[in-house]
């Protein structure tokens, strides 16, 4: 499964939540795949995707979802047992583990030494799923968007970008702006 | 300077979401705040200014409390995201700079927000407390 097919069904499978998409290539793919005004396009900070998640979801009831790689979690790993502490329960944390950095040029990260899922349940977080395929995130999607979290689901992907993809075309104001219209 | 001061400015200014990473300097402002507010102890103080700006996002007015130290952990951070963006949120950071630890971070960091002050005319105010808050 390429990390751009599992972006398409994730972002396919949600209405109005609100979702924090990672810097470079998921920020890029997120973009290409469903643009919508409640896409957080997080353009550079890597690894605070999360953090802006838990910041977001702790003072709205929308459903937040956080998109990034391992290497992002990894570079902040701290943020588990926070999320953990917060009890947060409308808040779905997804990791696209393709075991490298992508957007720098492949070069590999450790999330094969790291079993990122058991972290997470013990770090507090509520449901924890390992998915592999299209259909597993269609299926895994459907029970953590219903349920209460905080929510973890590890997607492994192949280590592959899309040839000549571009940037997200939009400024951080404009992205800031309709963002903050969509959560009211 | 008492801590009840600072919280009673806090709250006229109309702040009511808080987080930080911990500073002795600090302590009984994090006290108060903790059993008054809503205050999320942070693992990181780039965690603690991804927090706020999140709850900014949500409509929330946010500060964030931590040592100078921490201040050169995040301001690739506050570069990145807030100034970026332009997504306010409040620092109170303490200014140590007498133990050997603090030394060069204590003479460089009203500097370094001077530095940035081009990019954010708020960054140019700063209010200096040089020394540890009283209950």
């Amino acid at each position: 499964m390429k990390r751009y097919e599992a972006i398409k069904v994730i972002l396919g499978s949600l209405k109005d939540e609100l979702v924090i998409c990672s810097t470079g290539m998921i920020c890029k793919e997120a973009f290409l795949s469903r643009d919508r005004p409640q896409n957080f396009y997080m353009l550079g900070s890597m690894g605070l995707a999360s953090s802006i998640g838990l910041g977001l979801a702790l003072n709205t009831k929308k459903k937040v979802i956080v998109l990034e790689g391992d290497g992002a979690l990894l570079m902040n790993l701290g943020i588990l047992p926070q999320v953990g502490d917060s009890s947060l329960k409308n808040l779905l944390h997804i990791i696209l583990d393709n075991g490298i950095y992508g957007s720098t040029g492949g070069q590999p990260t450790i999330s094969k030494e790291a079993v990122l899922g058991n972290i997470a349940i013990k770090a507090g977080y509520s449901k924890v799923r390992l998915v592999a395929t299209l259909r597993g995130i269609e299926e895994a999607m459907k029970t953590l968007l219903k349920g209460e979290g905080p929510s973890f689901m590890q997607v492994k992907v192949e280590p592959d970008n899309i040839e000549g993809i571009g940037r997200v075309t939009l400024s951080p104001e404009e992205i800031r702006e309709r963002f903050i219209k969509c959560i009211g | 300077m008492r801590a009840s001061i600072i919280y009673q400015g806090l709250k006229e200014a109309g702040f009511n979401f808080y987080t930080g990473v911990p500073c002795s300097w600090l302590a009984p402002l994090i006290d108060i705040l903790s059993k008054n507010e809503t205050y999320i102890p942070a693992v990181n103080e780039s965690v603690a200014v991804g927090i706020a700006t999140g709850a900014v996002l949500a409509g929330k007015k946010a500060c964030v409390l931590m040592q100078n130290s921490g201040l050169a952990c995040c301001i690739g951070t506050l570069a990145s995201l807030n100034l970026t963006y332009k997504i306010p949120i409040l620092l109170i950071i303490s200014l140590r700079k007498g133990e050997p630890e603090h030394t060069i971070m204590g003479k460089k960091t009203l500097g370094l927000l001077t530095l940035f002050g081009d990019e954010w005319p708020l960054l140019k105010e700063a209010v200096v407390i040089e020394e540890a808050l009283e209950a």
